[in-house]
């Protein structure tokens, strides 16, 4: 009986692992995401710019009035020179002023940023870039989505907020805002999808009643009810009130970016941030 | 009375034994305290929503919009009430019959390593295997069951929830199982029983009270599984589909918690679905401890057995008794099998997809954006074991101190009690993260935070050091005691210096299993001690997310999965090297108690003699 159990043992171990290597090779099928153009305009940086790709919205950075602290008001400032400006077109965003000037010193101090999962990327490169330049300055970058980014910052519990969506003054009236780039939202199908461009009235009809778009794209993927990215989409669609029943509503961007990448069969369509692909 | 009498009645009072009971009572009684708390403040702070939206209307609405302040769990219950029973229908079934597996059919050599299979696939994090049926069995299940979209939904879902709560079932039935008294198998088989018959008409019935109480406890884990079945189940709008995303009351509260208190109402309304969610699993509770009831179930069934059996003995035919048995006895070696290739498979998928991406620089270096690493997550780790240790061992051992030391048999306090450390144990996760975000980020206003990430966790593990201190303590026999007092020592004396020593085996196993816990934790983590993993906190007031937190950033990125994959393979080695660290600690300790030699002891006596030996023919060539 010790032999046969040791040989089912080792058997079951390796047909694991075979089935395992197995698997791998097969999972390992995901293809890129390429991003469709929306009513024949394309989605590149000089579209969102001219104003011709209409799916686009602010990047805000919010802040309590009367309570930022000396070094995050520095830290917003230099977010506006021309040396953050030229980084955060380089990854991939809009913005066209020209750039404040800022005299440099010597700063200390933590920094605490949360909010929108699409601006986090961008405000990690630039958190870096700050903290490279005044090494005694921590700074802390959280996600959570626009939602979390206003509450944080109502309730006190960061420095600056991070929203990706157009500042509402009159329902916070303690914060203030500062605009940090344009970015567009696009939107990705799996490149083995055959469609290239969709019309708003399109994409309005797949979310909020399941017609599919051109026969070939079925289901939609959107993001919570938190997003900033999410209420931008909703309003320059047109979409009111909750999506079509059996639309996934993900928590954050990089989850529709990976699922879109799995969906081999080339038949969902998402929206993320354009500068995040 | 006068001054002396009161003056004595107070010095009697307050003798030190029984100033030492009063503090252990105190710590016993945490653990209500506890529970009361978390469930106060977080229906306090559901007050409003129930308050403007109406109790009713927001258990049975089906909407849950923002934008016209409809908030309505309903479709919510549906979409967990369907993913528990489908996930139960898996789980149960697997896990009851390896349980029959492992104690009637499993040869012996084996036995030790399945257990130790088991409590390894329970001590996999859920948010590995959410990685897992994220990467490989969503995927995998669109492309053979061919159905379009993204592949989430109640089928991977109710898979991968069934394999993780398969160990619960599967290690309490076993426990059930095991104390059925083996006259029930002798008298089955004296009645003409097949071996197969015995154990699957007999047995299993006869263990009835316990199974039930694993499959009621395997409920309680369903329902409040948060971090692997958010991902997987696709957050949508309606009613649950095979392939169709829907939302359950946890991943809710996960998916909308980006509106915190920017809208009051919302964050209440989500507050409300977490006093849904804890109701749900206090019923539950209350419905396992009811049926706890009177020990040595089965009498009544095997009555009926007998009965049964008079009726149909013209109709036993000798060539095929008992097909069924035997087929389940066929079944159960298939199924013990597959419970075996799915944890091979999980921790050489994950390690094989995570050892390629770790390096030193993984580990220790710097965190940058294009390169991160987790130097500053196995600080927060080690930093979040410590705290947590540190305040829910001296509470732990001093409540199972009173509760095995002091208390009275079959007293009702201490039954009150232990419902309370049952039910704190059964609280999910994010039912404490909600309520750790409440108490320490807003109330306190500590911000996210290691120390409010620390005593969350430290009410956690609290139950599971308390039981297995009070186990440990009662397997010290009486005796001891007795030689203790009859040598003059105080009661706190005996304690602290005879039985704890000897409980201290029981003590250690449990810290280790809540060294494991730690570092499977995310869901509490992420709403206490923050997401950041770049800075490595200088202090328990910094924020930093731990290893399975991280592993939750990871993925959530979408660029970082190898990353992902990474830390994933780091905390599964941990979670492994913590068990077998468990084993050894026991083995160890069984060595001590029954005078053996371990391996490594003998290995070393055995040295030494041959070094002895050595010496005195070295000395009688030197005298010749």
């Amino acid at each position: 009986m010790k032999k046969i159990g040791k040989i089912i043992a080792c058997t079951l171990v390796a047909a694991a692992a075979i089935s395992s290597v197995a698997a791998l090779s097969a999972c390992s099928d995901e293809e890129e995401v390429k991003t469709l153009s929306y009513n024949g305009v394309e989605c590149t940086t000089e579209n969102i710019e001219n104003g011709s790709y209409s799916l686009s919205r602010p990047f805000n950075l919010v802040y309590q009035t009367d309570n930022l602290s000396a070094v995050a008001q520095t830290f917003l400032d230099w977010m506006q020179t021309s040396d953050a400006i030229s980084i955060i077109q380089s990854e991939g965003y809009v913005n066209s002023s020209s750039g404040i000037t800022q005299t440099t010193s010597t700063y200390t101090g933590s920094i605490t940023l949360s909010g929108s999962t699409s601006v986090y990327p961008l405000m990690e490169v630039l958190a870096e870039k700050y903290m490279e330049l005044h090494s005694g300055v921590t700074i802390t970058v959280n996600g959570g989505g626009s939602g979390v980014g206003l509450s944080d910052s109502v309730a006190g519990n960061n420095d600056i907020g991070m929203i990706s969506k157009a500042f509402d003054a009159t329902t916070y009236t303690t914060l203030s805002y500062v605009n940090l780039c344009t970015d567009g939202i696009a939107l990705i199908v799996n490149a083995n999808c055959s469609v290239t461009n969709v019309t708003k009235a399109e994409l309005a009809a797949l979310y909020t009643s399941g017609t599919a778009i051109q026969s070939t794209i079925t289901t939609a993927i959107g993001r919570d009810s938190g997003s900033g990215t999410r209420s931008a989409f909703d309003e320059l669609v047109g979409i009111e009130g909750s999506y079509v029943s059996g639309t996934s509503e993900l928590a954050e961007t990089g989850n529709v970016i990976s699922l879109i990448q799995s969906n081999t069969a080339g038949d969902t369509i998402g929206y993320v941030s354009a500068g995040s692909i | 009375m006068d001054k002396t009498a009161v003056k004595e009645k107070f010095a009697k009072a307050f003798t030190k034994d029984n100033i030492a009971k009063a503090i252990f009572l105190a710590f016993a009684l945490f653990s209500m305290v506890a529970v009361f708390a978390i469930i106060i403040y977080i229906l306090y702070a559901s007050i409003p929503a129930f308050q403007q939206i109406g109790f009713f209307k927001f258990l049975f609405g089906t909407e849950w919009l923002e934008s016209t302040s409809s908030y309505g769990v309903g479709i919510m219950i549906v979409g967990t009430l369907a993913l528990t029973a489908c996930a139960m229908v898996i789980g149960g079934i697997l896990g009851v019959v390896v349980a029959v597996w492992i104690v009637f059919y499993c040869p012996k050599k084996l036995k030790k390593v399945f257990v130790q299979l088991i409590n390894l696939l329970a001590g996999i994090p859920s948010i590995v295997y959410g990685l897992f049926a994220y990467k490989l069995l969503m995927p995998t299940l669109l492309k053979i069951s061919g159905a379009g979209g993204v592949g989430t939904g109640l089928l991977p879902a109710a898979i991968i929830l069934g394999v993780m709560v398969l160990p619960t079932v599967a290690s309490l039935s076993k426990n059930s199982l095991q104390n059925v008294s083996k006259d029930y198998y002798e008298g089955a088989l004296a009645l003409g029983c097949t071996k197969h018959q015995a154990v699957w008409t007999v047995m299993l019935p006869a263990a009835k009270r316990g199974i039930t109480s694993a499959i009621i406890l395997g409920i309680g884990r369903a329902v409040g599984e948060t971090m692997a079945v958010q991902m997987i189940v696709g957050n949508g709008s309606g009613y649950p589909g095979w392939f169709t995303a829907f939302t359950t009351l946890t991943s809710n509260i996960v998916k909308n918690w980006g509106y915190g208190s920017a809208n009051e109402l919302h964050r209440s309304a989500l507050i409300a679905d977490a006093f849904v969610l804890l109701i749900l699993i206090l019923i539950l509770n209350l419905i396992l401890f009811f049926t706890q009831g009177k020990q040595g179930g089965g009498n009544n069934l095997f009555k009926h057995k007998i009965q049964e059996g008079q009726y149909d003995a013209e109709k036993v035919q000798y060539k095929y008794k008992g097909v069924i048995s035997f087929v389940m006895y066929i079944v159960s070696w298939v199924f013990a099998a597959l419970v075996a290739f799915i944890l091979a498979f999980i921790v050489v998928w994950v390690l094989v997809k995570g050892i390629p991406n770790i390096s030193a620089n993984f580990l220790f270096g710097d965190y940058t954006s294009k390169s991160p690493t987790i130097k500053a997550a196995l600080v927060a780790t080690l930093m979040l074991i410590g705290l947590a240790l540190v305040i829910a061992v001296p509470i732990g051992v001093c409540a199972a101190i009173y509760l095995n030391e002091y208390s009275k048999k079959g007293s009702k306090l201490v039954k009150v009690i232990r419902l309370f450390i049952d039910t704190l144990s059964g609280v999910p996760s994010i039912i404490f993260g909600v309520f750790g975000y409440i108490f320490f980020v807003n109330t306190f206003n500590m911000g996210y935070s290691l120390t409010g990430g620390g005593i969350t966790l430290s009410l956690m593990i609290l139950p599971t050091i308390i039981r297995s201190t009070e186990q440990a303590l009662s397997e010290v026999p009486d005796s001891m005691r007795e030689a203790s007092y009859a040598l003059g020592a105080g009661k706190v004396r005996t304690i602290f210096k005879v039985v704890l020593p000897q409980a201290i085996a029981g003590i250690i196993t449990a810290v280790i299993l809540s060294i494991g816990r730690i570092i499977s934790e995310s869901a509490a983590l992420i709403f206490t001690a923050g997401s950041s993993g770049r800075n490595v906190p200088k202090g328990y007031g910094d924020q930093c997310a731990s290893l399975a937190v991280m592993i939750y950033i990871f993925m959530v990125e979408g660029k970082y999965f190898n990353e992902a994959y990474a830390t994933a393979a780091v905390v599964l080695i941990l979670v492994i090297i913590l068990n077998l660290l468990v084993t050894w600690v026991e083995h160890m300790f069984n060595n001590k108690k029954n005078n053996k030699k371990g391996f490594i002891r003998r290995a070393i006596d055995n040295y030494k003699l041959k070094k002895q030996q050595q010496n005195t023919t070295e000395k009688e060539t030197e005298n010749v």
